[in-house]
């Protein structure tokens, strides 16, 4: 045996050491900073915030006292949820015929209703003139769509097709729309993006869906919201962090970096997630308080800026993410809470709706071979020259 | 033979020249085992031999959800997308033909069409295939069908059609002929033809 166990041994020792060490110094951080946040008062936070500007990391806007905790509301007796989700074909440049194509999935799923739960999925081919996306009046400007510009697409399009399901839902009973990941699309505001693409995806699609929605949480029981799992954020500890900091902005950037504090009181949250505070705050159940996202993208939402909570639903901590005008509405907002909790007991730890609508869109193996069989079967009828790439051809035919 | 139609229980979405296996339209709500049925404007017609309930996607496997509820029904009204993405489906054995509007019993010359609509049959249809034993020589040929299916098939054709006794006497001679040196395997299907 070539391996020295002797040896090893002293290493592992001391590795599972240091790491029971990190593990029990990090749960007692945990505990201080969960008695921290329940000291904390809404006037100590925003006045905080409002006295700092620039830092390295990225905090969430918060107006109550961040160990604030609130039970769920009674559940309706019958009541639907609603959900999206998409799945995409990328543009391959060894097929003969440039396209993409984005399959949007749902499901409205009725509780304790006569009418029937729906399934379906709606793909949608983007070929030819239409892989560009153009400006209204300058012909010239263009974008070619296939990549990081399909995935955006893809994802504005779930919430513009959620909208579409909420708007010609008929029954008075109360009903939630949700997603799955995050309503803040920060990618969209993220270096390289051409204004177009931002236009289209922030102005043109989410901006007219999200009026569509608000207008109808004006005149009937609608939650909206989206889910994310075992999230990695740290938006609520980094605004506990500036709660605990006695720095000011300048002398924070030499010493803060955007993971971690080298200087006390601050240090205390370091390596700590969002996810970490929460799981020691919330009992099974309750939702966090009701925090804001400063992402400068959110400059682009207009009335629609995205706020969040955290929820303890038994299995895991969820985020979940609301538009302001359902988290300034304490009905809406109770409802979503109770029907997110509801919905992720329904799910063993996930939301059922949300699952269903993935499962609705996904697109294995199998249909992204179908979809080029079905071109190339086209082409092979003659509607089309073929001319596949010989880099597709050995791929499908590796011969001996 | 009447071609009168009611309402299709089902639709076929597997078929071969013996079996033909069809997806009910309602959840839980397939004929009755050892029941007639046909497939088809050119109808094959079929005893039911097996009934399955499974879910949709092969790939997604079931699980228990009744941890906190106190009914079976609980769980549906908790999870109501079930009803959707469960289905119910059975399989059955030809046994008979239409040709010239009769009941031919035999093997059809072409299975029903995927899709085809699946009908319960008409009393009518039941006496014709009864009037005849060869069906139950297909039945006991076929390696799916235990004895148990049979009898099911026996008492569920005699329950539907006038003439009962003498079907079942006729059945009951068909039997002993074709289970000849099977004497105990006879006498346990007519002890059951009995009850």
């Amino acid at each position: 045996m070539s391996l020295d166990l002797n040896k090893a041994i002293k290493k592992i020792e001391e590795i599972t050491y240091l790491h029971r060490k990190e593990f029990e110094d990090r749960e007692a951080r945990i505990r201080l900073s969960v008695k921290h946040m329940g000291e904390s008062t809404g006037e100590e936070i925003a006045g905080k915030l409002r006295s700092v500007s620039n830092r390295p990391f990225l905090w969430a806007g918060a107006t109550e006292g961040l160990g604030q905790v609130y039970e769920p509301g009674p559940l309706p007796k019958a009541f639907s949820v609603a959900s999206t989700d998409g799945s995409h074909i990328d543009v391959d440049r060894h097929m003969p015929i440039p396209c993409a194509l984005i399959n949007i999935g749902g499901c409205v799923i009725r509780y304790n209703l006569q009418t029937k739960s729906e399934f379906f999925n709606e793909p949608e081919v983007y070929h030819g003139e239409g892989l560009y996306l153009k400006g209204d009046t300058n012909t010239v400007d263009e974008v070619y769509i296939e990549g990081s510009t399909l995935g955006m697409l893809r994802t504005v399009g779930e919430i513009e097709y959620l909208s579409n399901i909420l708007t010609e839902y008929q029954d008075n009973s109360p009903i939630l729309g949700l997603m799955d990941g995050s309503l803040i699309l920060w990618q969209v505001s993220g270096p390289g993006v051409p204004q177009l693409v931002k236009r289209r995806v922030i102005d043109q699609t989410f901006i007219p869906a999200m009026d569509k929605l608000k207008n109808l949480s004006k005149t009937r029981a609608l939650g909206i919201a989206s889910y994310i799992s075992m999230p990695r954020s740290t938006d609520v500890v980094n605004t506990l962090r500036l709660y605990l900091c006695q720095s000011a902005d300048e002398k924070c950037s030499g010493l803060c970096s955007i993971r971690k504090s080298l200087s006390s009181p601050c240090n205390l949250v370091n390596n700590i997630v969002d996810r970490d505070i929460f799981a020691a705050l919330l009992k099974e159940g309750q939702r966090s308080a009701i925090f804001s996202s400063t992402s400068v993208i959110m400059e682009d939402y207009g009335n629609h800026r995205i706020c969040f909570f955290y929820v303890n639903n038994g299995w895991e901590i969820g985020r979940v993410e609301v538009p302001q005008w359902i988290a300034c509405n304490p009905d809406l907002l109770s409802l979503t809470h109770t029907l997110v909790l509801d919905q992720c007991r329904k799910g063993i730890g996930y939301p059922v709706a949300v699952s269903e609508a993935h499962e609705q869109a996904v697109l294995t193996g199998s249909d992204r071979r179908a979809f080029q069989d079905m071109i190339l079967a086209q082409i092979n009828n003659g509607v089309s020259s073929n001319n596949t790439s010989q880099k597709d051809r050995s791929k499908r035919l590796p011969w001996l | 033979m009447s071609n009168q139609l009611g309402r299709p229980i089902a639709e076929v979405i597997e078929a071969n020249i013996e079996t033909f296996k069809a997806q009910c339209y309602e959840l839980y709500k397939p004929p009755p085992l050892g029941s007639l049925v046909k497939a088809g404007n050119m109808p094959v017609y079929g005893i039911v031999t097996d009934i399955i309930t499974e879910g949709l996607d092969p790939s997604r496997p079931i699980v228990a959800r009744g941890f906190s509820a106190t009914t079976e029904e609980e769980i549906y009204t908790q999870n109501p997308q079930l009803m959707e993405l469960l289905c119910t489906k059975f399989r059955a054995i030809a046994v008979g033909y239409s040709h010239d509007n009769l009941l031919i019993q035999g093997y059809p010359y072409e299975p029903p069409k995927i899709h085809a609509f699946v009908h319960e049959c008409l009393p009518n249809e039941l006496s014709d295939l009864s009037s005849s034993s060869d069906f139950i020589h297909l039945l006991l040929q076929h390696p799916e069908v235990k004895d148990e299916i049979l009898t099911a098939t026996l008492i569920s054709i005699s329950r539907q059609i006038t003439d009962r006794e003498k079907f079942l006497v006729r059945a009951g001679k068909t039997l002993a002929i074709e289970l000849t040196g099977q004497m105990s395997r006879l006498n346990a299907i007519l002890r059951k033809l009995k009850q």
